[in-house]
């Protein structure tokens, strides 16, 4: 039996993915455990293996597409199997969708519970009801699918969109042509659902035909049933919505919450129209009765104005600049450094260090090294930053709301700029290692991070992080914290400078060191006392020995 | 490894509960070096003495009073009787069963069992007085969970044999001929429930105007029913005002709770005090270190923190609410918390609750009449067992589903299901309250034939007019 594979979770926060490379082909035969694609993730690449046995019948998303979690990827079955229908399930998602929200114009009736054997004929006033919820998993894409018995949306390029990608509500069709961004909260708001489900006291003749109260793309969306009639009394859109339940689901408080908290955060607002995924609204109203070519036809332009990213998208921009979609990595360190700067109070507390001695003791290292290897000063600069927080154990925090966290262990992150983004592999235990085993570490890990192959748990559980720009010729900056850990050592270059030694000016070695702090759990003298022993430990470098 | 090295974790639990042993588990599968210090068998309270080996004596009467209804189902046993020892043996042999399973937990979990008296000392530190004499450990983080225990009434002294607590009730030296059972909750309705099936004469005591007061009225009521058929006889809205022996004998003076009316005398071989329970917070050394109690119970924040760093308190000593699965769901929250993770909140508006007695009584959520007070517009569904194809078959018992959504948008405010198996069919309400199933979505939710299953669909249906066999 052939069946459509969706694409699963792979880091606890994902909730999209761009599929960066097909490793097996269409044809292809997979035994479980195969890896079939990696698939890049908010935070890291990640290999996507499956858990079927098969025959690879069709690839649904090319690579560089953005997807779901849970949108269709492939189909797997037996080699010769039919799969038309579930070709036509897969895309249908979005198809049917589209049309359900084109047409949407539900009489209050239509909504009532259980109004299933009367549906709303189709009146064609497209701007009404517009209803912003969204089901979500496999049995609301049997539904939308079922919702649009009429031929996929033509030109919704609904071959590649198999994720289902979305169809705009009524009313939002009828302002494509502005960029999904600019939409403005209130004219979202402004159209509820005529009526909710469960108000309406209309005896019901039988149960059928209930659920279709929202229709919808599948796997896009975790909402509770509740949070989406909630939505639609309320006039909610659900993808404004941040989930607070298990797994991000979103629950009754959140839509609750969003109701009487006004508009939405523009950042994930632009965010979100910015990947150019917005999927829209799924929604309302016994769809399957109006006449499938008209609204095939309308929802399928909408469906390709305002879902595509780039420059089918957003036709109408001017070339003055591009717009180019957030990959999952960006999104990421957008939030987090956003969310750092913003909620963790920092100061930061600069000091030079004599470079010297430990330059002279690299090169003694290196010496003696001879051809198994070299040692680099950011080497060292990481041992003694980890040797320190021993000494400091305080630094070695972060602040929970109630409580500060003082870590037992010295998990050292080191920021590395990469094309995709910043990432900030984790050195464990790294005062416990020697000076070699965290060069070679730190290079297995950069290596592997430019490839891509980095695993989410490497790039996980810093307790104190260091950047160095020096090989960029930076002077001395600072950092912004990397949450939740309550400090950042920020490293500049080596500088030549003159210096007053004794009575005399000499050519001197130095780097500026900047600690950044979270003030709520470490301050200034604590941050100072940090730096100084920092700088006796570099100083005399034989302490990294120790 | 060191000696101090041998008495230093990053978590002690004390008491090894469902909610201590719990902790314990979560907490060494998220990393930590875990201790558990018991002063009694593993398992505390539920395994060795609550839930579990009431559950095997309440299984024995239930297999004694099928046996009896035998020729009904064309089955012939002659001659039937029992043997109260051998029901109380085998309790205890399910107790010891399960106390195993939890150290073989411990061992396969790595955490270390010290089997003693604990007391908190100084940061970080609990004194430990076990067979082994005494010991100290070093902690990161303590999580408190003592449990607790059966309390009295002011001016009745628990005598242990004639005067008794749920303990001694489950081990009986002989079957009493007749009890008198103080308090009408949980606890006083299952051992009712058992010792009539033995044919004990009992006479329940309930302050409040009815049984189970904490269900829903309808259920309360299916209930006496029930039990008057089974000829237990109940006193609600009364209270015992004095307990004397007089010749090997307990004299019970029962009044109305409100005063001024008639006395009641009732003689009984024992009276069972099952008014509810107070925390295990003695000898702690919560003075000491400076933790609040407040009637018998440590008061905690809302991540369970008691106000002295690092030292926590869930489950029975907490007193939330006193059911083992809530000890349990709040040892998890507080061992994820420490464990450095962000966990849920524990859903205190959608715990399930069960009460064991013949017919069965499980609820979860806001009964009608609290809904009603709390001003939600409710719509309310009531299916009875009596009519379902499996029940039938299984042999007439009693009891309904009762359903209560919010009118205004089909969330689930409560579920009260009183009958056969409803303990385990409490699950699905359950879930539906917990993660937001509209009524809408449940209905849809198909439901086996023939199952006691479908009095819920019913009862869910009926609210908006729907059931179809009714």
């Amino acid at each position: 039996m052939a069946q459509i594979i969706g694409l699963p979770k792979l880091s606890p926060t994902m909730e999209e993915g761009v599929l960066v490379k097909w490793v097996k082909k269409e044809g292809d035969r997979v035994s479980p455990g195969d890896l079939v694609a990696e698939v890049e993730t908010d935070k890291a690449n990640m290999d996507f293996n499956l858990e079927d046995e098969g025959v690879l019948l069709k690839l649904l998303v090319k690579e560089g597409d953005t997807v779901k979690l849970g949108a269709p990827v492939a189909i797997l079955g037996d080699e010769g199997e039919d799969i038309s229908a579930l070709l036509k399930e897969a895309q249908g998602g979005g198809g049917g969708t589209a049309k359900g929200k084109a047409e949407a114009k539900p009489e209050p009736k239509a909504e009532a519970r259980a109004g299933g054997k009367a549906p709303a004929k189709a009146e064609g006033k497209p701007a009404e009801g517009k209803v912003s919820a969204k089901a979500e998993g496999k049995s609301s894409a049997g539904k939308a699918s079922a919702g649009g018995k009429a031929e996929p949306a033509e030109g919704a390029d609904a071959d590649e969109d198999a994720d289902a990608d979305a169809a705009p509500a009524s009313e939002e069709s009828a302002e494509a042509d502005k960029p999904p961004a600019r939409r403005s909260a209130p004219a979202r708001r402004s159209a509820t659902a005529p009526s909710a489900p469960a108000r309406d006291d209309s005896r019901p003749k039988n149960g059928g035909g209930r659920a279709r109260v929202v229709a919808g793309k599948p796997g896009r969306l975790l909402a509770s049933p509740l949070a989406k009639s909630l939505a639609i009394e309320l006039g909610v859109d659900l993808r404004q919505v941040k989930g607070s339940g298990p797994g991000g689901r979103i629950v009754e408080r959140d839509v609750r919450g969003a109701a009487e908290g006004g508009a939405p955060e523009d950042e994930h607002d632009e965010a979100e129209a910015e990947a150019g995924s917005s999927g829209q609204d799924a929604d309302a109203a016994a769809p399957e009765e109006a006449e499938p070519e008209a609204r095939g036809q309308e929802s399928g332009r909408t469906a390709l104005a305002v879902v595509r990213p780039g420059p089918v998208a957003l036709p109408d921009l001017s070339d003055e600049f591009e717009d180019r979609p957030l990959s999952p990595t960006r999104r990421t360190i957008a939030q987090r450094l956003t969310q750092a700067k913003r909620d963790m109070p920092h100061f930061r507390v600069t000091g030079a260090i004599d470079a010297g001695p430990l330059m002279d003791f690299r090169l003694r290292l290196n010496q003696l090294l001879g051809d198994r290897g070299k040692v680099s000063v950011n080497d060292l600069l990481l041992k003694g930053a980890a040797l320190a927080l021993r000494r400091v154990p305080e630094c070695n925090a972060a602040f929970m709301g109630e409580t500060i966290r003082y870590y037992s262990r010295v998990h050292l992150g080191v920021a590395v700029a990469l094309e995709q983004g910043l990432l900030t592999p984790v050195i464990r235990n790294a005062d416990l290692k020697g000076i070699g085993v965290i060069g070679a570490e730190v290079r297995d890990l950069v290596d592997r991070a430019k490839r891509r192959q980095i695993k989410a748990h490497e790039i996980q559980g810093a307790t104190f992080t260091v950047s160095n720009l020096g090989m960029f010729g930076v002077d001395q900056f600072d950092a912004i914290l990397n949450p939740p850990a309550a400090c950042i050592l920020a490293i500049g270059r080596i500088q030549k400078l003159p210096v007053v030694e004794g009575e005399r000016i000499a050519i001197g070695e130095r780097i500026n060191l900047t600690l950044s702090c979270d003030h709520r759990a470490v301050d200034g003298a604590l941050g100072a006392r940090y730096l100084d022993e920092l700088r006796d430990i570099l100083e005399r470098p034989e302490s990294l020995a120790l | 490894m060191s000696e101090a090295g041998a008495d230093s974790f990053d978590l002690v639990v004390i008491g090894s509960g469902p909610g201590g042993y719990v902790a314990a588990i979560r907490a060494a599968q998220l990393g930590l070096t875990v201790a558990c210090v018991e002063r009694e068998s593993l398992g505390g309270i539920c395994l060795n003495w609550g839930c579990i080996p009431t559950k095997a004596l309440l299984r024995s009467a239930e297999v004694l009073d099928l046996t009896r209804r035998a020729r009904e189902f064309g089955v012939v046993a002659e001659n039937v009787s029992y043997d109260f020892g051998a029901m109380v043996e085998r309790s205890r042999g399910v107790a010891t069963k399960i106390s195993r399973g939890v150290a073989f937990l411990f061992k396969k979990n790595k955490i270390t069992h010290i089997a003693g008296t604990a007391r908190l000392g100084g940061a970080g530190l609990v004194h430990v007085d076990g067979e082994g004499g005494a010991r100290t450990l070093r902690a990161k983080s303590i999580i408190l969970a003592t449990g607790a225990r059966a309390r009295s009434l002011p001016g009745i002294e628990l005598d242990g044999e004639r005067v008794i607590a749920y303990r001694e009730a489950m081990t009986l030296p002989r079957r009493p001929e007749s009890m008198i059972i103080v308090g009408a909750g949980a606890i006083g309705v299952e051992f009712a429930s058992f010792y009539r099936s033995l044919d004990t004469q009992v006479t329940l005591v309930e302050f409040l105007p009815r049984l189970v007061p904490n269900e829903d009225v309808d259920v309360s009521t299916e209930l006496a029913r029930a039990f008057r058929k089974r000829g237990i006889t109940f006193h609600v809205g009364a209270k015992l005002s004095r307990a004397d022996i007089v010749d090997g004998k307990v004299k019970a003076i029962v009044e109305p709770a409100k005063g001024g009316g008639a006395l009641t005398e009732i003689v009984a071989d024992v009276l069972l005090m099952a008014v509810g329970i107070t925390g295990n917070v003695e000898n702690l050394g919560l003075e000491q270190v400076g933790i609040a109690t407040r009637r018998g119970f440590i008061q905690v924040d809302e991540q369970f923190g008691t106000g002295v760093k690092d030292v926590y308190a869930i489950g029975d000593v907490v007193g939330r609410q006193a059911l083992a699965h809530v000890a349990s769901a709040e040892g998890v929250y507080v061992a994820e918390l420490i464990a450095g993770h962000d966990p849920h909140p524990v859903p205190y508006d959608s715990v399930p609750a069960c009460t064991y007695c013949h017919p069965e009584i499980a609820s979860v959520g806001l009964t009608e009449e609290k809904a009603r007070e709390a001003g939600i517009e409710i719509k309310v569904g009531k299916f009875p067992f009596g009519p379902l194809g499996k029940t039938i078959a299984a042999g007439e018992y009693p009891g309904f589903a009762k359903f209560i959504w919010d009118a205004a948008n089909g969330a689930l405010v409560g579920a009260h299901l009183i009958g056969p198996a409803v303990t385990d069919l409490i699950a699905s309400p359950t879930l539906a309250k917990t993660t937001e199933v509209n009524a809408e979505s449940f209905i849809h939710t198909i439901h086996a034939h023939p199952t006691f299953a479908e009095a819920l669909k019913e009862a869910a249906e009926d609210a908006y007019g729907q059931a179809i066999h009714i």
